[in-house]
C-alpha cells in the first residue's frame, strides 16, 4: 500500500509503482501504468481536490491471472465523466477517465468506498471496460 | 521534461524531451501562451523524444491548437511515437491535431 498527499509525493513514487505493474507484455504493462498514473492525478485534483491534508492510497494486488489496482481518495469530488469526449475529442474534461477506460481489462468506481478499482489481465485478453456506481 | 525553442524562419519550433507529466504541464502551457502572446501564430511542437504524456498534457496541447486556431495560426505536432502515439489514438487526438512524421 503507497500513502501520499501531493503530486510531488507520487512524482517520487512513478518509478516504484511502474516495477509493480509488470506484466508478461510489455505493452499491457505500459497501458497499466497509464491508467493508474491518471488514476492518481484524478484522486488527487478532482477526488481530493488538492487538498493536502488528505491522503490517496494506492494498492496493487497481483494473481495468477491478473493485476488489480485500487485508488482510494479521501475527497468528496466524482471521477470526470467522459462521455463529451465520444464525439469532441477537443473537450475539456474527462480526458483522464476516457484513458483509463482504454487501458485496462475491467474498471469501476465505487463512490461509497471512494474507490477506483483498476482490472488488467495477465494475458494478451484485449477488452474494453465500463465505469459504473456501485 | 525539457522544453527547447527554435526559430525557423517565422516558424516556433518547440523542441520537447522526457516525460510529460501533470507537474510539467503548467510550466508548457506557461512557456507556449508566451509565445502566443508575444504574436507568435505559427507552431510546430517535436515529440520525438518524448517518452511519456499524460492527459494533462495532452490537455495542454488541446487548450494550445483551439487558441492557435481562434487566431487563425497552425500548430502541427511532430514525432509521435510509442505509448505517446497510443494515448493520441486512444484519445482521438490524432484525428484532430496536424500530424507529421
Amino acid at each position: 500500500m503507497y500513502c501520499f498527499s501531493t503530486l510531488t509525493q507520487f512524482a517520487d513514487l512513478r518509478e516504484v509503482v511502474r516495477a509493480r505493474l509488470q506484466l508478461p507484455s510489455e505493452a499491457d504493462s505500459e497501458l497499466l501504468f497509464v491508467a493508474v498514473n491518471e488514476a492518481v492525478n484524478n484522486a488527487l485534483i478532482h477526488g481530493n481536490q488538492e487538498d493536502y491534508n488528505k491522503k490517496v492510497h494506492l494498492a496493487i494486488q497481483r494473481f495468477p491471472r491478473e493485476i488489480r489496482v485500487t485508488v482510494r481518495d479521501e475527497g468528496e469530488g466524482m471521477p470526470a465523466d467522459a462521455e463529451n469526449l465520444r464525439d469532441n475529442p477537443l473537450g475539456d474534461h474527462g480526458r483522464g477517465m476516457q484513458i483509463i477506460r482504454s487501458c485496462v481489462d475491467n474498471c469501476w468506481f465505487d463512490p461509497y468506498s471512494r474507490e477506483l478499482i483498476m482490472v488488467k489481465q495477465r494475458n494478451e485478453l484485449t477488452a474494453s471496460c465500463n465505469v459504473t456506481a456501485s | 521534461m525539457k522544453i527547447q525553442l527554435k526559430e525557423s524562419g517565422k516558424k516556433q519550433v518547440v523542441e520537447l524531451s522526457g516525460g510529460m507529466y501533470v507537474e510539467d504541464a503548467a510550466v508548457l502551457r506557461e512557456e507556449l501562451i508566451k509565445l502566443i502572446e508575444a504574436g507568435h501564430r505559427d507552431f510546430v511542437i517535436r515529440l520525438d523524444q518524448v517518452d511519456y504524456i499524460d492527459s494533462s498534457g495532452l490537455g495542454v496541447l488541446v487548450t494550445i491548437l483551439k487558441r492557435i486556431r481562434e487566431l487563425d495560426g497552425k500548430l502541427v505536432i511532430g514525432g509521435v511515437k510509442g505509448v505517446v502515439k497510443t494515448l493520441f489514438e486512444l484519445t482521438r487526438l490524432n484525428r484532430v491535431f496536424d500530424l507529421e512524421d
